[in-house]
């Protein structure tokens, strides 16, 4: 069976960063992906709210010849604070890969994409939310240095649970939380 | 909002409380019939006009695809929003050929056999509510409970189901069976709901109490509803055209809801006698519904997903929740039985036997339900009186006195007496309310906590923590101000310390329990799931490090309350009095803890050990780490105590040396290792043999024992896997490699939730 799926994936997927230009070419495309792991599907202002913020922060997996939507990854990135010192802190919102394509980390490259284009915008730590039954998810997190850092009970609309994963990118003496260095972060 | 995360915003957009107060039938007939008429302005400041020209003119401006966002247009609104004709967001739209409301004939005959089958999809559908599904999802898609509760009734003569000229004509029995008992239905989840309401909850996460603008029968009393089930009964019980089996089984679902309103309406009253036989014979009558089902015949067709139209939600209709009668049977048995033995929560002791007793009520597998919790906090806090009799104060005072100050003239009642000001005894009185003031709500917040579902028990503890942080250095200036008044003599003593040495003893209980909350934070992480297979050397060690503090921490405070016992020994001959046995208690809880602490120090040590040498022989998975290290992972991970000043975070590179003991070898470990099991096991066994007095689980002795012969038998285990493990490696010998496998066991395989005891097996 594994062998199959091989044979199916194009030798080299194009990956490529989204852009606000590229709207009407792949969201449409994105949004179908994305909506069928989701038991309701989310109105087009979630994807806007996301992609015209931070496009440079979501990137797709395409086939080179069909141009056909295999993967994508959408985030934010924005300074946090709740009971702690202030961090830029990104979030990964949704990430699907179309379910003939997995286990070939793809979603892996997705992600670690988006965590470089954080990197490069200094942030200081990723977090996202995980069903606790998904399992291969977590897997991809943790192989990256994500930690479980606490369980959210009947997080979703069926009942599960999640784990919130946090991943921090610098030690947090040197956090900034915000985009023009943290002189006053903590006050 | 933390972290703004998706699938919660979603849940909460789901429950948006679009106009939840008072019913208000004006509106909601007008959307069952037409478009509601644009809104009257009557305000006289308000001038309205025709924007349409402006915002064409504006919108023109923009280039095609452009985009405007206004700033305050945040994840939740976009979440929010709807886009009308999709039929999965917009709960108007209708597939072709589909209609908006059922057609159902409610003056059709059903059969008894039917009846049954209603009542038990019914209760399926309240247990499926209680788990936490909302009742959109649940009971509200009955036919039968909707037509009850549209339009809202204001007494039992408007909740006939058939509302045609031929209802003038006898209720059919079996119809009248089916709505007593949906009456019935409908208040008991008003009870429940009215209860879980009035406490600490999280809706959406624990239990959904939005009613859709439906009122659960605020305006029919309970006694009438309960009047008609009896009437009911009598008149089941002389029709003679019903098979006898199916009779029964009818009245027993009478008779179980009529038990069922009975209860939940006196539920919550800390007076009312009876109340836990209640729960047990609602539980016993439960067998003869159970071995009834088989008769019901199901009438799927009176269950629609479309009434959730007609609810106030700003979602579509979701699919009807699904819970097996099992399921639910089960769920409701549970319930019956956590409902009655949290009344014995009433039987109190001594303020560390309640928490004792909470501690292990919440720790029942599966954890009790939400309904069952609210009632034990409202039994614990309602009006702010513990237990319905008495004061927070009087708790507060016999913790700490039971603890640090037996037979201390600082909890002397007296003190509050004396009017002058100048009066030290007036000083020391106004002190000590300053420090309760400050004590009182953390110190309570344990218990409220307590009280909460597994995953916000530990996310509460992490935020809270900082609170006991603030009150020990608070407490410890009123120490200070309070020795004018104690004269306290404090210790010389060379061999410590060159500055004489003083009890401290407000700090020092604050001490106490913030060490007591940091040892429950790491270990609920293991039994929330939430440390991967190479951080257990470390959080085990971090176990050990804070109990072997709590053992330092409890022999300063023997020795201060030992000394205080003696001086005063003289005024105590008598162990009968009051005082006298505030030195027994204070010593008898310091002597437990200690206890306690020393099995959870040794048996951390020995399990932390074991995982460093798991760990060395590459025998734990080890995940790469492209973007951060195990520093920045152990700043993750010890977050919550980064912001502790006592005791100290252990600095990174220290820990990893005390971990790793990269100077041990792995023999020598095991050795050590194998010796700690045995320490903790005869401490676990000593624990395991007190009493409920020494134990102080008064009210709870059972559930603690096995508690405590649950980490008895994960030690012994612990000690068969270390010498498992020492063989193999003595096998290997130097060069070779250790034929070991290493799996760790999930929650279900464990002896104990907090002692992960590595599964190891030989490999060929």
């Amino acid at each position: 069976m594994e062998k199959s799926r091989m044979a199916e994936l194009p030798p080299e997927l194009r990956y490529i960063q989204y852009e606000h230009a590229l709207e009407k070419k792949y969201l449409p495309a994105i949004r179908a992906l994305i909506s069928k792991d989701l038991s309701e599907p989310y109105s087009i202002y979630v994807y806007r709210y996301f992609l015209y913020q931070w496009g440079e922060l979501c990137f797709m997996a395409l086939d080179p010849k069909t141009d056909t939507m295999i993967g994508v990854v959408v985030c934010k990135l924005e300074p946090h604070q709740s009971h702690s010192p202030p961090t830029l802190r990104g979030y990964i919102a949704m990430l699907a890969v179309s379910s003939s394509y997995r286990n070939h980390g793809i979603a892996t490259t997705l992600v670690r994409k988006a965590i470089d284009a954080m990197v490069e915008r200094d942030a200081d730590e990723v977090v996202l939310e995980t069903e606790e039954t998904n399992i291969p998810a977590m897997k991809l997190y943790e192989r990256l240095g994500f930690l479980r850092s606490k369980k959210l009970h009947r997080y979703y609309l069926n009942g599960n649970s999640a784990f919130r994963l946090v991943l921090h990118l610098k030690r947090a003496q040197d956090m900034v939380g915000d985009e023009n260095g943290g002189e006053d972060g903590l006050e | 909002m933390e972290s703004n995360g998706m699938p919660a915003i979603a849940q909460q957009v789901g429950g948006l409380n679009i106009n939840d107060g008072p019913p208000k039938p004006g509106p909601f007939v007008a959307y069952e019939l037409e478009p509601p008429p644009p809104p009257k302005i009557n305000n006289k400041n308000l001038i309205t006009m025709d924007v349409t020209e402006q915002f064409t003119s504006a919108a023109q401006k923009l280039e095609l695809g452009e985009l405007v966002k206004d700033p305050h247009f945040t994840l939740f609104e976009s979440v929010g929003a709807l886009e009308i004709m999709d039929s999965k967001m917009d709960s108007g739209h209708l597939e072709e050929g589909e209609t908006m409301q059922d057609d159902y004939d409610f003056s059709k005959a059903l059969l008894p056999e039917e009846i049954i089958g209603i009542i038990d999809q019914l209760l399926c559908h309240e247990m499926a509510w209680h788990m936490g599904y909302p009742l959109s999802q649940t009971i509200f898609t009955s036919l039968y409970i909707d037509r009850l509760l549209m339009p809202t009734p204001t007494s039992l003569e408007e909740t006939y189901f058939d509302r045609s000229d031929s209802r003038l004509q006898k209720e059919p029995l079996t119809l009248q069976i089916l709505r007593a008992y949906c009456l019935g239905l409908i208040k008991t989840c008003w009870f429940v709901n009215s209860r879980v309401r009035s406490e600490h909850f999280y809706e959406e996460e624990d239990f959904v109490t939005h009613t859709f603008n439906r009122s659960l029968l605020d305006r029919v009393g309970h006694e009438a509803i309960l009047q008609l089930l009896d009437e009911t009964v009598e008149l089941l019980s002389g029709s003679d055209d019903i098979p006898r089996e199916i009779k029964d089984a009818l009245f027993s679902r009478l008779l179980f809801r009529a038990r069922f309103l009975r209860i939940v309406e006196v539920a919550a009253s800390r007076t009312a006698p009876g109340v836990k036989e209640m729960w047990t014979e609602l539980q016993s009558s439960l067998p003869q519904i159970i071995s009834s089902t088989n008769l019901g015949k199901p009438v799927p067709d009176s269950f629609s997903v479309k009434v959730q139209r007609k609810l106030a939600s700003t979602v579509p209709p979701r699919p009807i929740v699904i819970v097996s009668q099992e399921g639910a049977f089960a769920h409701l048995e549970r319930l019956c039985r956590d409902a009655a033995a949290a009344l014995d929560v009433f039987e109190y002791y001594d303020s560390h036997s309640l928490f004792t007793f909470v501690s292990l009520f919440q720790a029942r597998k599966p954890q009790p339900s939400v309904y069952v919790r609210t009632l034990l906090q409202h039994y614990l806090f309602g009006d702010m009186i513990i237990l319905g009799t008495m004061s927070i104060r009087q708790v507060l005072d016999e913790d700490i006195a039971n603890f640090v100050l037996p037979a201390s003239k600082l909890l002397d009642r007296n003190n509050d007496e004396v009017e002058v000001p100048t009066d030290p005894r007036f000083i020391a009185a106004e002190k000590m309310e300053i420090f309760r003031s400050r004590a009182a709500g953390t110190y309570l917040d344990i218990l409220r906590t307590m009280c909460q579902n597994r995953c916000r028990i530990r996310r509460t503890l992490c935020h809270t923590i900082v609170d006991w942080d603030n009150l020990q250095l608070d407490a410890e200036d009123l120490d200070q101000q309070l020795r004018e008044f104690t004269q306290e003599e404090p210790i010389l003593d060379r061999n410590i310390s060159n500055e004489p040495i003083y009890a401290f003893p407000l700090s020092s209980w604050a001490y106490f329990y913030k060490l007591r909350q940091m040892e429950w934070i790491v270990q609920m992480g293991f039994e929330l799931e939430l440390y991967q297979p190479d951080e257990l050397a470390a959080m085990y060690w971090y176990v050990q490090y804070l109990s072997r503090t709590r053992l330092r921490h409890l022999e300063r405070i023997r020795t201060f309350v030992t000394r205080s016992t003696s001086t005063s020994a003289s005024r105590l001959k008598d162990i009968g009095t009051a005082g006298g046995l505030e030195c027994a208690n204070a010593q008898a809880y310091n002597n437990l803890s200690t206890l306690e602490a020393s099995a959870n120090s040794a048996f951390a040590d020995a399990l932390s050990c074991l995982y460093t040498v798991l760990d060395r022989l590459g025998l734990l998975s080890k995940l790469p780490q492209p973007y951060s290290d195990d520093h920045m992972r152990y700043e993750v991970r010890m977050k919550p105590f980064l912001g502790i000043g006592l005791p100290e975070l252990v600095p990174f590179p220290e820990l990893t040396q005390l971990v790793t003991q990269s100077n041990e070898n792995t023999l020598d470990i095991l050795e050590f290792a194998a010796e700690s099991t045995a320490a903790a096991k005869r401490a676990l066994e000593g624990l395991a043999k007190l009493n409920a007095e020494q134990g102080f689980c008064r009210g709870s002795h059972g559930s603690w024992v096995v508690e405590v012969k649950n980490a008895l038998k994960a030690c012994i285990l612990a000690n068969i896997t270390i010498v498992t493990v020492r063989r193999a490696v003595e096998a290997a010998g130097d060069e070779g490699k250790v034929k070991l496998k290493a799996e760790i066991p999930g929650p279900s395989a464990r002896y104990h939730d907090w002692w992960i005891v590595p599964k190891v097996v030989p490999v060929p």
